[in-house]
């Protein structure tokens, strides 16, 4: 009992020296100029959180640096990526807030010049995306199983071998619709645009791309209804809906909707397998190889404070109506690499669609 | 309460109409700066708006970002740099005004077209919110990418003195905008090695060396005040810049809607709403003979299209939450944080909001227009001033506004190189319009290229209507500048009447030939390539190819034109050559010493340098000169701006 208390007490004081000794020290971020590097257009889903994000880092890293927004689109976020990998001083002042695109590296498509477990992660963010369709797709679309009788319609992407352009064709080619693809467009909320002036008929958005602009401009004004949802893993190695969007059918869902049975070919189950994949970590906050050690423990502990922090999750629930999920090192870093030794079948399937589409 | 009047009380009630002049003031600041803009000012603005109402922070933002584009005018008249990139064209007929004298008239004329464009525009807004969807859907990725042809078509064939040069600058901006990684498929193109190009050529770096340096140039040669017209014997003013705009009340009108429907294009982006406007006055001009030497339309039209954009700008960003451009997108996460959705909420229940936002527009264009015509009197002395004077202080900007492109060296050989073509292009009488057209328009068009062919078969979307619409009006322009070209080569006239000022058709044909050289080249570069990848810079080379070959033809015949009438180079184009590399020595001089000992020293010392060396001005006058220079670098750009400086070896 004794022991125990003594040893407490020489912890406290061990921590009160080493706090003592930080707080000496100058932060390392204090008077500098961090720049939040975004991977996809300024107005979509991913800009959203991480402007949201980077607002309140500011005032969570120690020595509260002055934080600087920059987007750098192209090729489905690669440009960026590669940017942060190939060119960026690994001094601190720069980090990545991406939507990664983890198939890139398990292809090892050309695009992707780096790889993930090249950079140092800070932390990670959970996002579920979900798709919307025009109504006026003849014959006409009121609930998300007329999908199935509908003629041709545009799915708009933006790369061919982005997450969202491969996770949008399976499932509608497991839903067995007849769509066409048209990929390349500059971030969501170009797709979003291209949808509004139907030059696409389906859309992709994540959380905050809908709640902030595609429920308000397009499904509450009766142009367009959301499809289905890819939904959040589950305990059971399936997927679930998402707690944010409980009316949203799963394309499981749909399925069976359409079909009257669930879906249950290999087809199928490979593309739970992938969107399980995907949905566990979709954002990503990176900083390049090299980082100084005391830059990348102040930006991780941001990050633990923010999971917390009462004024962020006020704010992040006002603006994207879903609570943040933010992903710890440790379960980030196991999804990296798994992405390095990924299952073969898997691969293959992803393969077979990339290939088809060039 | 009315909407609309509720949306003025809005603006108008303490503090929002504090903030709305703190943003007019904050933004006519970012316009005149070049390498600042209404952008960088939402990007530095946006974080202090979070805590704010959303009544101040719209007064803050759109007060900021609707004036930029009135006060960038200024240094595009008065030293032949563009403030920001929505004004290029005006330097076209803004700065030869101001040669002449006229600097006050041309600001006076832009000023007030501004601030009516401004308020059309964001009448505009207002009223073509309810038909705001048919026209978004009218534009969609065919008709982008045959808009872009048709710009530069437009302005490729009316400026210079031949179609096929014209084109081909054109498609040499058209070739530099492929530098870097691809949009689709992210393999990197033409960067030869380099790092820094595998991000691509930044935008503001190359129009302050294309345009201010040869400028510049010009100026150091001449060794006069940029108004070659002694101030005693200028007659014309600001009043008189007042009364052109009001006389050309219809071109400003036509203009005002090119620019607002401009803006509720989305994808079109803001860059070209000046050249748009000014391709139109120039083409629907009866004579045409003053543009590009001081026709005050040609200041007009772009001035009044930039601001009216802003107001078309907003209708989709609010109707359907689709930004048209990067300024817009901004403003968007900045009404979403403050929980004011676009569509029905915007549109219904708080279109109190929105009324607001137009009147921001409106009273911010009308104010920034009259506080800077009464500052114009003083700003035009500017070009009263010895060369020098303006020489150093407008280097220094050209240097700092350059680095903001992306804050590496590579932005300042950039400038230089792209100094040194601009140079050259003058030369060789080749316009540098197109160029900086191809260059902004490039990107989209290829994005919008990729995305028709994913959506069509084949060349169907060559046949929809409005493709056809704007094929017609193509085939027009073309069909115009070849009769035009073979009228006067029957008439047996050089195209050029300014032989001997041009000194050397040998530069013309260089670059025709290179051009030739580079566009075929670029075929065998691009065999690894998928069709994603190759598909636009294949479309350049194979235009490339055959405008180039066309463009030297032209160029050989002036050639042998000028040898038989005797009109030969005179030999004081040659010192003038020697002269001009002197020029390019001083300017390699700023980025030496920066990295010696970085900017914030390099710069001063550069322009105590500078006028030193020649001897006209005082030591203390020179040493305040600096400090002004330090002051300014240190305040605006080191401390508000938090530019990262380059780290000199000796620090």
């Amino acid at each position: 009992m004794f022991g125990k208390r003594l040893g407490m007490s020489a912890a406290i004081a061990l921590a009160m020296l080493l706090s003592s000794v930080d707080a000496e020290a100058a932060p390392f971020y204090e008077g500098k100029t961090l720049t939040v590097l975004i991977n996809l257009s300024a107005g979509g889903p991913t800009d959203i959180e991480g402007r949201l994000v980077a607002r309140h880092l500011e005032r969570l890293i120690p020595g509260q640096p002055t934080i600087v927004v920059k987007n750098m689109t192209g090729a489905g976020g690669l440009v960026a990526t590669n940017y942060l990998g190939e060119k960026a001083a690994p001094d601190g002042l720069t980090v990545g807030f991406f939507t990664w695109e983890p198939l890139a590296q398990v292809m090892e498509r050309p695009g992707l010049r780096v790889k993930y477990g090249d950079f140092v992660l800070v932390a990670g963010m959970q996002s579920n995306q979900l798709t919307f369709i025009r109504k006026d797709v003849p014959p006409g679309i009121s609930k998300p199983a007329d999908i199935a009788t509908a003629s041709e319609f545009r799915f708009a992407g933006l790369d061919v071998t982005s997450t969202i352009d491969l996770q949008g064709r399976m499932a509608l080619d497991l839903l067995g619709v007849k769509y066409r693809y048209v990929t390349g467009f500059q971030g969501l909320a170009k797709a979003r645009a291209a949808v509004v002036q139907n030059e696409a008929q389906m859309g992709h958005d994540s959380l905050p791309g809908y709640f902030g602009a595609v429920k308000p401009a397009l499904i509450d004004t009766g142009i367009a209804i959301p499809l289905y949802q890819y939904g959040v893993a589950d305990d059971k190695g399936g997927i679930k809906r998402s707690p944010g969007l409980p009316d949203v059918p799963t394309f499981l869902d749909l399925y069976q909707q359409i079909y009257g049975k669930p879906a249950t070919d290999e087809q199928a189950t490979l593309l739970t397998q992938f969107v399980r994949f995907v949905v566990r970590m979709n954002r990503t906050i990176f900083l390049p190889e090299g980082t100084p050690d005391e830059a990348v423990s102040a930006m991780r502990d941001a990050f633990v404070r923010l999971a917390s922090d009462k004024e962020f999750l006020d704010e992040y629930r006002k603006t994207i109506h879903a609570d943040p999920v933010i992903i710890t090192v440790a379960e980030g870093e196991t999804a990296i690499e798994e992405i390095s030794a990924p299952d073969p079948k898997l691969v293959a399937f992803v393969e077979r669609y990339v290939d088809s589409a060039k | 309460m009315d909407p609309i009047v509720a949306g003025l009380v809005g603006v108008l009630q303490w503090p929002a109409v504090g903030f709305l002049f703190g943003g007019i003031f904050v933004g006519m600041l970012l316009g005149i700066v070049p390498g600042l803009s209404g952008l960088t000012g939402l990007a530095i603005l946006l974080p202090f708006t979070y805590g704010m109402e959303p009544g101040s922070a719209i007064a803050l933002l759109l007060g900021m970002f609707a004036v930029t584009t009135t006060s960038d005018t200024i240094t595009c008249v008065l030293i032949g740099v563009p403030g920001t990139s929505a004004s290029t064209a005006t330097v076209m007929d803004g700065f030869p005004l101001a040669q002449q004298g006229q600097a006050a008239r041309a600001l006076g004329a832009a000023f007030t077209v501004s601030g009516i464009g401004g308020l059309l525009g964001a009448v505009a807004a207002g009223i073509s919110l309810p038909i705001a969807g048919p026209l978004i859907s009218f534009f969609t990725s065919p008709e982008i990418f045959l808009m872009g042809v048709l710009g530069l078509t437009v302005v490729g064939s009316l400026s210079g003195r031949s179609m096929a040069m014209g084109l081909l600058a054109a498609l040499i901006g058209l070739w530099v905008g492929t530098i870097g990684y691809s949009q689709n498929g992210a393999v990197p193109r033409f960067w030869f090695g380099v790092d820094y190009l595998l991000d691509g050529v930044p935008l503001v770096p190359l129009v302050l060396g294309l345009f201010a340096l040869p400028e510049l140039l010009d100026l150091t040669l001449k060794g006069t005040a940029i108004s070659t017209v002694p101030h005693q014997s200028i007659r014309v003013g600001i009043m008189d810049g007042v009364r052109d705009a009001f006389r050309h009340w219809w071109l400003v009108l036509r203009s005002a809607v090119l620019g607002v429907y401009i803006g509720i294009i989305p994808g079109l982006g803001g860059g070209i709403a000046d050249w748009v406007a000014y391709g139109h006055a120039v083409q629907t001009a009866k004579d045409k003979s003053r543009f590009g030497k001081g026709d005050i339309r040609g200041v007009i039209a772009p001035e009044t299209a930039n601001n009216a954009m802003k107001g078309g700008a907003i209708i989709p960003t609010i109707a359907f939450g689709i930004p048209g451009n990067a300024g817009m997108a901004l403003l968007l996460g900045a009404l979403m944080i403050h929980g004011l959705q676009p569509g029905p909420t915007l549109l219904g229940e708080r279109l109190d909001v929105t009324f607001s936002m137009i009147w921001t527009l409106a009273i911010a264009n009308v104010v920034a227009a009259v506080l800077l015509l009464f500052t114009a009197h003083w700003a035009a002395k500017i070009t009263q001033l010895r060369g020098e004077i303006v020489v150093a202080c407008v280097t220094v900007f050209v240097f700092v506004g350059a680095w903001t492109g992306s804050g590496e060296m590579g932005d300042w050989v950039v400038v230089l190189a792209f100094g040194l073509l601009g140079y050259v292009m003058k030369l060789a009488e080749i316009p540098r319009a197109p160029l900086i057209l191809g260059f902004i328009l490039g990107p989209i068009m290829e994005n919008a290229l990729f995305i028709t062919t994913m959506s069509y078969d084949g060349l169907e979307w060559l046949l929809r209507p409005s493709a056809l619409l704007l094929e017609g009006i193509l085939l027009l322009i073309v069909a115009k500048g070849i009769l035009r070209t073979l009228r006067r080569r029957r008439a047996g006239e050089p195209r050029s009447g300014r032989l001997e000022e041009a000194g050397f058709p040998a530069v013309g044909i260089a670059v025709s030939a290179l051009s030739a050289v580079l566009f075929a080249a670029s075929f065998g570069a691009m065999q690894d390539w998928s069709l994603a990848v190759l598909l636009m810079p294949a479309v350049i080379a194979g235009f490339g190819v055959p405008i180039s070959l066309a463009a030297l033809l032209g160029e050989v015949r002036d050639w042998r034109a000028g040898q038989r009438s005797g009109r030969v180079p005179a030999p004081a184009v040659a010192s003038g050559v020697a002269r001009a590399a002197g020029f390019f020595l001083w300017m390699c001089l700023a980025p030496a010493l920066t990295l010696l000992v970085g900017q914030l020293v390099a710069l001063p010392a550069f322009v105590a340098a500078y006028l030193g060396a020649r001897r006209t001005t005082s030591w203390p006058a020179v040493g305040l000169y600096a400090f002004a220079v330090w002051t300014i670098l240190y305040v605006l750009f080191d401390r508000t701006i938090h530019v990262a400086w380059y780290q000199g070896w000796l620090l």
